[in-house]
């Protein structure tokens, strides 16, 4: 009864895992790295995870927590409460409306589809930030370049974070038929 | 057992997706509420803040170490030029010292004369920077000091060189400070030597504008920007920055207090409230005596 105990625990514990990754990513993002100009240009790492874990196992990457991982963001970023929310949610939709393409395929092809995802969450980004904020069409242009690198910088850091998921994966319990298919 | 393995997933998917639609409305009606009333999520921002700055200062303790390495390194191989600066700008501010005691002595007796009341101390608190939780989009920085130390809302953020921001969240452990650059900040500032006044805007750009400057032709590249103590936020005359490019249309200015320099910061509280909070707190008192 005991080890029956312990052993559901531990299953629990691991399939939470991915979520508690992309926590720890966000926290990850609001260190400062005391390097110029790192303020304003921030890679978001927690694409990486949320992108990962949608394609390979959506059944540990559920919706609720994509929406809870985008509030935790905002709240602690202070950024609009509920944008990031709203974007990863659409960006998570459209992964998973996607899945079967992304079976059995190089890796070159996968950073390639992470490449785009995150320009279209880098524009979502931009498009309603500005459009909450305001700022006029200077404030466009001040946001736009320093997203543009921190986007190109998420896509260069993205093979080191694909291979330290996979490595996690290997340890995770295997998913139930039903909880894959969304 | 067909046909459980036909309703089952269909049902799961239908209530999948009616979750997804209700959080994506969710997700659309926070971010309105928040632009409209963004007081409605502030202490739940400083909460969450509370929450994580234990273990943002752990994560913090190792990177210091390396940026201290790196800086000792640095030291040491220009310790030459160093060490010639410095004995320079040593020369330079011992004359300033001088200079400074003769004017300090000379105002003390014109106040006794004039009978000036003093003014009051100021009181502050040292603070760690544990967190760059900003990005592109809003321009802030995280502190370990809270309410537990006396931190309000509203208090000047200063480092050696100058005025840095001032504070917008406050938590029990931990505070948020907006800086000079975010797009929501607006400083009333004045031209040193001068009595051009201007407000210093943010833009999320790391050179903010000056605005409703009445003559561009009489700036100079160089000219310190102090505070002018208008609107009662902050007093006159604290260092802000200096101007750093004059164009057709517009005057940036380059702050003095760098941003990714700063480890341990001053929440200064000069004891000024704001035109505006005092308007709200003389609102406020005569509710109460209508009542």
């Amino acid at each position: 009864m005991i080890a029956g105990f312990w052993a559901e625990t531990e299953v629990f514990l691991l399939r939470l895992l991915p979520i508690l990754l992309c926590l720890l990513l966000i926290l990850f993002n609001l260190v400062n790295y005391f390097i110029p100009g790192s303020g304003e240009i921030r890679p978001i790492l927690i694409l990486a995870g949320i992108y990962y874990w949608t394609i390979y196992r959506p059944d540990l990457m559920p919706y609720w927590a994509v929406f809870v991982l985008g509030l935790v963001m905002d709240l602690l970023y202070g950024g609009i409460l509920g944008l990031s929310s709203f974007v990863l949610l659409f960006m998570v939709l459209i992964l998973a409306s996607q899945r079967k393409f992304f079976f059995k395929i190089s890796f070159v092809i996968i950073w390639w589809a992470y490449m785009i995802c995150a320009f279209g969450v880098a524009l979502c980004h931009v498009l309603l930030n500005w459009l909450l904020i305001g700022g006029g069409l200077d404030g466009l242009w001040q946001i736009i370049i320093p997203v543009f690198f921190s986007t190109l910088i998420s896509i260069a850091l993205y093979p080191f974070l694909h291979r330290g998921f996979v490595k996690i994966q290997g340890a995770l319990p295997m998913p139930r038929y039903v909880e894959m298919v969304r | 057992m067909r046909g459980i393995s036909k309703t089952f997933p269909t049902k799961r998917l239908l209530l999948q997706r009616f979750l997804l639609a209700v959080m994506l409305l969710a997700a659309i009606t926070l971010m309105v509420v928040d632009k409209f009333q963004p007081q409605l999520f502030e202490s739940s921002r400083s909460r969450a803040l509370d929450i994580v700055a234990p273990i943002l200062e752990m994560f913090h303790n190792p990177i210091q170490a390396v940026h201290s390495l790196y800086a000792r390194f640095d030291n040491i191989w220009n310790l030459q030029a160093e060490n010639a600066r410095l004995r320079l700008e040593n020369r330079q501010l011992m004359q300033w010292q001088a200079k400074a005691m003769h004017l300090d002595d000379e105002n003390r007796n014109l106040r006794q004369i004039l009978l000036v009341p003093e003014s009051q101390s100021v009181r502050f608190v040292t603070a760690r920077v544990i967190a760059d939780p900003g990005g592109t989009f809003v321009r802030t920085l995280a502190v370990n000091a809270g309410k537990r130390d006396n931190v309000k809302k509203g208090q000047a953020v200063m480092v050696a060189e100058g005025l840095m921001g001032q504070i917008t969240n406050v938590g029990w452990r931990s505070s948020r400070f907006l800086l000079l650059t975010d797009l929501n900040s607006r400083l009333p500032v004045t031209i040193a030597g001068t009595t051009t006044q201007a407000v210093l805007v943010g833009d999320n750009s790391q050179y903010p504008h000056l605005l409703y400057l009445k003559n561009l032709q009489d700036l100079k590249i160089g000219q310190e920007i102090l505070t002018s103590g208008l609107g009662g936020k902050f007093p006159a005359g604290l260092p802000v920055g200096y101007i750093a490019e004059i164009g057709p249309n517009s005057v940036r200015v380059a702050l003095h207090a760098k941003v990714y320099k700063q480890k341990f910061v001053r929440l200064t509280d000069f004891g000024l409230e704001s035109v505006f909070q005092g308007l709200e707190t003389a609102k406020t008192r005569e509710l109460q005596n209508l009542q």
